[in-house]
């Protein structure tokens, strides 16, 4: 029984990781393309993906409780915080006027 | 002060003198331990600044007598250097900040009562809290010891910014590896403490029924968790940049001493500000929160009711430490960024302020209607309330980017940020010494020379950083040696300097009644003769005095709210958590 | 047989019911939290430099991409390989646990081998981290999470080593720390994800 478990979670594992080989080579073919901002908007999000499907069948996300799911909720928010508004001052600012500029 | 091991504790280490008093990793142990060190770094850190105050009233006079320790380097003939006068002010903020208030209000009082506070023997993790320890002690003498390099210590302000930062002498790499060892160990405490308050609760001890205190501590600890590694990335940019030529925060085209500086370019010195200011500006939540904790304790014991508005308490510091993270740019105003960005961080720098008012409010209500006692404890509780509030008014100006124009960089800042924290957090963390003191040693401190301490700081705190928000409003800038008195528009103000550097000396004065009582109260002070002499109804009160180790002689359960004063029908006007009937 | 301390401190084996979550493992995924705003940093650092910058080189250029992949499927393939072997020790097989915990060991070996190749292939290229803002970042991620990868074969090998006399303690407890260990391992292949993405694809 047990061992009838084991070698269910054995292959979904198996599964998960050509998946998630396969998506890895899926963005190197759309690096490959050179698609300059369309390419940024789409190997991101399978990057993301693929460290979701890691962080919930490896690390077993998906069986733990609310208490980690808030504090990595509440980290994802600070991190995302810390990842774009200091981008979006060099971005925006009158002192380094770009496309973006509205001065 | 670790007290007898209790006898049912059938414990087989037999610990040696080492392992008891010095590697322990009993957590009481460990907060005596850092006690200690914070307060030697909170009176070097002091000193610094009684140091600096010479040269601002008395711009370039020999210091007597003490003016010669300091070296020709420093202050030939006993004239400070402006470069001396810049490596004290960078490391009296960094000294204070890190390695003085923060593990003062953070590391003390947390680890010594949070395990207390909600029941549990220990720390989650025992060892991990020792080895916090001894890094933040390798890490501030570290810091400490800079001030021996040949070029001195780092000399940028505590803010460190590039691109001079990048460039400036070897002080600096040694403030930035001390920074790294000591957020490491800032890190593991944070996480110990979320651990041991999660899961090591009594039962009974639900999450509305934990203390004040410890609500400000888990909130604290997730500031640090998240808020300090950006910090550490930084110090990693910044120390490529110094020793392997990276240009992380080196723009193109900078000219060091008329001659193009020899960097690739291509980077950016306002990454080094958001970045710091990430962190720093949830660090000033840091300073603050422990210190709301234990005044809301004190102010709840000793007027005999439970907080106002206790609820309403809890979400607001939830609250306010989620916006700490999205407030930090008001720090950099002044850097030429966009309106749509600065609208946003004004924004949320107002809102920020409510769920602070609010904290202040329900304390000050608190009083309404209470039975006060007028202990040591109570008064500097007290004296943080109008301080914390006023400081806290103070900063309104600044949070609004109109206003800022003119005050950024003005000692006008000063004022504002030394009331929130001297007179603010330092009086909060003064009380929890006065309070907790009997329950570490089973002696009170010395209640007239409370007095002696408490009435001179308060008012020379007052005279030392009011001037401040004057001379700010007037122009006079921050960091210059000389107070100000190159610059003809400052001359109306500069005597203010002579007046504020007497009430420092006088502040300082001040401090060595507590000095003497502290250390005298230990073996001589009046004994206590009952393990809750305060007739508190928080769960620290209910161990022997001192808490040996494993705390408590019984297993604990929780029947009560943390503040259950005054309860109709009681037979006392406290009921203890851990008391089953009322 | 009890692990010595959990009279003294509860939940470090079995788990606290309403939180869900035994010590280590609490601790672990804060851990965690912190070293997410750690990279993150680093990460936008990245952003606001390359968003910043008048130009940037094109990064596949420079990189060795189908190092970087190869390093990908090195990586994932130690992560499938620890949670095999934590399969093992729980199933009581101590032989099975040891054999793919080794695996873990070498592929990280392989991978920083394979990074070691990269850098040397930098280095004889004039590429440093000084070069440009791109290289110095490229430096300093990979640097740190090679770091990372090195604390974590430190550990990984102790839990081989002469951390396997802890199981002789408490089973269950050494199963907790293996699976603690487990959740970092995993968290530095996920960081290799993003690194790989973000400095060899965009």
């Amino acid at each position: 029984m047990e061992d009838h478990l084991q070698k269910d979670e054995f292959k979904r594992d198996i599964l998960i990781y050509f998946c998630i080989i396969a998506m890895t080579g899926l963005i190197v073919f759309i690096s490959h393309l050179q698609l300059k901002v369309a390419g940024i908007f789409l190997i991101v999000p399978i990057a993301i993906l693929e460290a979701g499907i890691l962080g919930y069948y490896f690390m077993h996300l998906m069986t733990k409780k609310r208490t980690v799911h808030l504090i990595l909720l509440l980290t994802v928010i600070v991190f995302v915080t810390l990842l774009f508004w200091p981008a979006w001052d060099v971005v925006y600012s009158p002192r380094t006027p770009s496309e973006f500029t509205k001065y | 002060m670790s007290g007898a091991h209790t006898e049912e504790h059938h414990d087989t280490h037999q610990q040696s003198w080492w392992s008891t008093y010095v590697f322990s990793t009993d957590h009481k142990t460990i907060g005596i331990q850092y006690l200690f060190l914070s307060l030697f770094f909170l009176l070097v850190g002091f000193c610094l600044m009684l140091l600096m105050r010479w040269q601002l009233a008395y711009p370039g006079q020999p210091l007597p007598i003490i003016g010669k320790w300091f070296g020709e380097a420093n202050m030939p003939g006993g004239v400070m250097l402006p470069q001396f006068y810049n490596q004290l002010g960078a490391m009296h903020g960094t000294i204070m900040v890190f390695l003085g208030v923060v593990p003062l209000g953070f590391a003390v009082f947390g680890n010594y009562l949070i395990p207390l506070q909600i029941g549990a023997k220990d720390m989650a993790f025992p060892r991990l809290n020792m080895f916090s320890y001894w890094s933040f002690l390798a890490g501030g003498l570290l810091m400490v010891s800079s001030f021996f390099l040949p070029g001195g210590a780092a000399s940028n302000g505590w803010t460190s910014y590039s691109p001079l930062s990048d460039i400036a002498h070897d002080g600096q790499t040694v403030w930035l590896i001390s920074m790294a060892i000591i957020i490491v160990s800032s890190l593991l405490s944070s996480l110990n403490f979320i651990t041991t308050i999660f899961n090591l609760r009594a039962p009974g001890m639900t999450f509305e029924r934990l203390p004040f205190f410890i609500w400000a501590q888990l909130i604290t600890s997730f500031l640090l968790l998240l808020a300090f590694p950006p910090l550490e990335g930084a110090a990693f940019l910044q120390l490529f940049d110094r020793l392997l030529g990276t240009s992380f925060f080196l723009p193109t085209g900078l000219f060091v001493n008329g001659q193009i500086y020899n960097a690739s370019g291509g980077g950016n010195p306002l990454l080094w500000q958001h970045l710091f200011w990430f962190l720093g500006h949830p660090e000033v939540y840091v300073l603050i929160l422990p210190a709301l904790g234990i005044v809301t304790e004190i102010i709840a014991n000793n007027t005999r009711k439970n907080i106002v508005g206790f609820p309403i308490m809890r979400a607001s510091v939830i609250f306010l430490g989620f916006l700490s993270f999205v407030v930090w740019s008001h720090h950099t105003y002044l850097t030429g960024m966009g309106t749509d960005i600065t609208a946003f961080f004004q924004t949320t720098t107002m809102i920020i302020s409510i769920p602070s008012v609010i904290i202040i409010s329900t304390l000050f209500i608190t009083l309404w209607g209470g039975s006060i006692r007028f202990n040591m404890p109570m008064l500097f509780a007290l004296a943080f309330l109008p301080m914390f509030g006023f400081g806290g008014l103070t900063g309104l100006p600044l949070g609004l980017a109109a206003t800022d124009i003119p005050l950024h960089d003005t000692y006008y800042v000063i004022g504002h940020f030394h009331y929130v924290v001297a007179p603010g957090v330092i009086l909060g963390l003064f009380a929890g010494i006065y309070y907790w003191f009997p329950k570490a040693t089973g002696r009170k401190m010395n209640d007239i020379l409370g007095h002696l301490h408490f009435w001179p700081t308060l008012i020379s705190m007052n005279f030392v950083f009011f001037p401040m928000l004057i001379q700010g409003l007037m122009g006079l800038n921050r960091r210059m040696y000389d107070g100000g008195a190159t610059y003809s528009f400052n001359h109306d103000i500069l005597y203010w300097n002579v007046v504020i550097s007497w009430a420092a000396w006088i502040l300082a004065l001040a401090q060595i009644p507590f000095i003497f009582n502290f250390f005298y109260s230990i073996f001589n002070g009046e004994k206590v003769h009952s393990d809750n002499p305060w007739g508190a109804t928080t769960l620290e009160w209910a161990t022997p005095t001192p808490p040996g180790h494993g705390n408590f002689t019984k297993p604990i359960t929780v029947y009560r709210d943390p503040y259950s004063y005054s309860l109709p029908g009681a037979p006392r006007d406290f009921s203890p958590q851990d008391q089953k009937e009322i | 047989m009890e692990h010595p301390t959990e009279e003294f401190i509860p939940y470090i084996i079995e788990s606290r019911p309403d939180t869900g979550l035994y010590n280590a493992k609490f601790g672990i995924w804060l851990f965690l939290a912190s070293e997410v705003m750690l990279f993150g940093s680093l990460f936008s650092a990245y952003i606001l430099l390359r968003v910043g910058s008048f130009s940037w080189p094109v990064q596949s250029e420079i990189q060795n991409v189908a190092i970087g992949a190869i390093n990908s499927v090195v990586l994932l393939s130690s992560s499938i390989f620890f949670i095999r072997a934590w399969v093992a020790l729980k199933a009581d097989d101590i032989a099975k646990y040891k054999k793919f915990m080794s695996l873990v060991i070498l592929f990280a070996f392989v991978f920083l081998t394979l990074k070691g190749v990269e850098y040397y292939q930098h280095f004889s290229h004039h590429e440093y981290p000084k070069t440009s803002v791109f290289l110095g970042l490229y430096f300093l991620m990979t640097g740190l999470h090679a770091l990372h990868i090195i604390g974590g074969i430190a550990v990984n090998s102790f839990y081989i080593g002469p951390g396997l006399k802890l199981r002789e303690i408490n089973k269950q407890w050494f199963i907790n720390r293996v699976e603690v260990a487990g959740l970092y391992w995993h968290f530095v292949d996920l960081v290799w994800i993003f690194l790989f993405s973000t400095l060899y694809l965009l």
